[in-house]
């Protein structure tokens, strides 16, 4: 009897954590929504090369906080990218391409943190690159926000939420169903491209704003070097 | 620095013919040797400019432009300020430095990652204002007197070169003391230039710029 008490409070921690690491369930979307929702599915995404600048405001776990200019050429064609970041004055502290492997071509301290480039790299496929695989599976949040649910490789799924018109965020879940990384999409520019991004990591913590400076779209695909 | 900018620069002393006859020995000579560098340089109370900061990249096509303003005030006093594409203001005085980043309307105190880098590369551009381009034993200083004199250090350290290849600094034939634009290498297709415009010299600077952001 005592052991069994004793159990009962770690089994509650386990139900609750399991409670917690349920991912969101989707409702049914008004079929009315659903013929537009293709568009909505692709929209903050890169949908040719482009080179963009960006003015990225950094804040880690802490409280330490950061600005940096970041250069990024991507192509979600063949998925590639090269990204640059900088200090205002010009001192590349970080540079990395991307493509079916990662390469490191220079990181300042304390930029070559084991884990740092992967981090980074993830950060730019999941903004910037439509998830890959199948047609999202669509429905609506709990609060009515429409939804397209992507299916991840390796488990898991990312989810694109239509806040409003302006407004969509993008969500990270891992195989248990845990929220890792979300991106908001606050506005976008005329060209369709986002011009106020806002990324936020969980595990380890940290956010990243971008406020996007310059952009060009890019003639020869699959070149981002 | 364009022809109109050293014009405006100048138009304030207006020099006579004969004026710039004398000083004429004085000004091709000044850059032509490290002690020409430093007696020149000893002359200069204070230094404000405008610069042009172009970044080059293998990945950027065109450079990526910043703009902002330049202040020195001897002996050791900085004022470094972009104002665009993103605001901000590092600033040296009595040796601190503080790096200030626009928010909004409001001005916040940045302590990020790169500035005590920055305290060294700003310690290096008080050298520099003091024409004393062959101080830091860590860089191997070389003078190319010629139409443009030029001031090249290279890094002796092997740590150090992985960060930058080369800084190449030119001097202005016209200003005493002054120089025209820096170049920074980190590697062949990746350096900064700075180019310094509207240049005016030993003109009183107060201390508050020095101190505070605004």
């Amino acid at each position: 009897m005592n052991a069994t008490l004793r159990l009962v409070p770690i089994l509650a921690i386990v139900l609750l954590a399991g409670a917690c690491a349920a991912p969101p369930a989707l409702r049914p979307l008004d079929p009315a929504l659903a013929s537009s929702m293709s568009e909505v599915c692709g929209r903050p995404f890169l949908k040719g090369p482009q080179r963009l600048v960006h003015s990225l405001e950094f804040e880690l776990a802490g409280g330490r906080k950061g600005v940096a200019v970041g250069v990024l050429v991507a192509d979600p064609g063949t998925r590639t990218f090269r990204t640059v970041l900088m200090t205002l004055e010009g001192w590349v502290l970080f540079d990395i391409e991307g493509g079916e492997s990662l390469t490191v071509h220079r990181a300042v301290p304390p930029f070559d943190a084991p884990g740092f480039a992967p981090r980074m790299a993830q950060d730019i496929r999941l903004a910037f690159f439509s998830p890959k695989g199948a047609s999202p599976v669509l429905g609506r949040e709990e609060k009515g926000s429409p939804v397209c649910r992507f299916d991840r490789e390796g488990g898991g799924f990312t989810d694109l939420v239509r806040i409003d018109a302006g407004r969509m965020a993008l969500r990270l879940y891992d195989a248990g169903g845990e929220l890792r990384k979300s991106a908001t999409f606050r506005s976008f520019n005329n060209a369709g491209l986002p011009s106020l991004l806002e990324i936020r990591s969980e595990d380890p913590s940290y956010t990243l704003r971008l406020t996007l400076l310059e952009s060009e779209v890019l003639a020869a695909e699959g070149d981002v070097r | 620095m364009s022809r109109r900018s050293l014009v405006s620069g100048t138009r304030r002393a207006r020099p006579t013919v004969l004026g710039l006859l004398l000083c004429l020995p004085f000004l091709i000579a000044w850059a032509d040797s490290w002690e020409g560098l430093r007696q020149a340089s000893s002359h200069v109370t204070s230094i404000e400019a405008r610069f042009v900061q172009k970044k080059n990249l293998p990945i950027l096509a065109r450079p990526f432009v910043s703009r902002g303003r330049f202040v020195f005030q001897a002996p050791g006093s900085l004022r470094w300020e972009y104002d665009n594409p993103v605001r901000s203001v590092l600033l040296m005085h009595e040796g601190a430095v503080k790096r200030y980043l626009k928010e909004g309307s409001a001005w916040r105190e940045d302590a990020g990652v790169s500035l005590s880098a920055m305290q060294t590369v700003l310690s290096e551009i008080l050298n520099w204002q003091r024409g004393r381009f062959d101080a830091n034993p860590r860089f191997e200083a070389s003078l190319q007197a010629g139409q443009e004199t030029r001031v090249t250090l290279v890094p002796k350290d092997a740590a150090m070169k992985k960060m930058i290849r080369s800084i190449e600094l030119t001097l202005s034939r016209e200003q005493a003391g002054v120089m025209k634009s820096v170049r920074i290498a980190e590697e062949e297709r990746s350096f900064t230039l700075i180019e310094f415009q509207q240049v005016r010299i030993n003109r009183p600077q107060p201390a508050s710029l020095f101190k505070d952001v605004e």
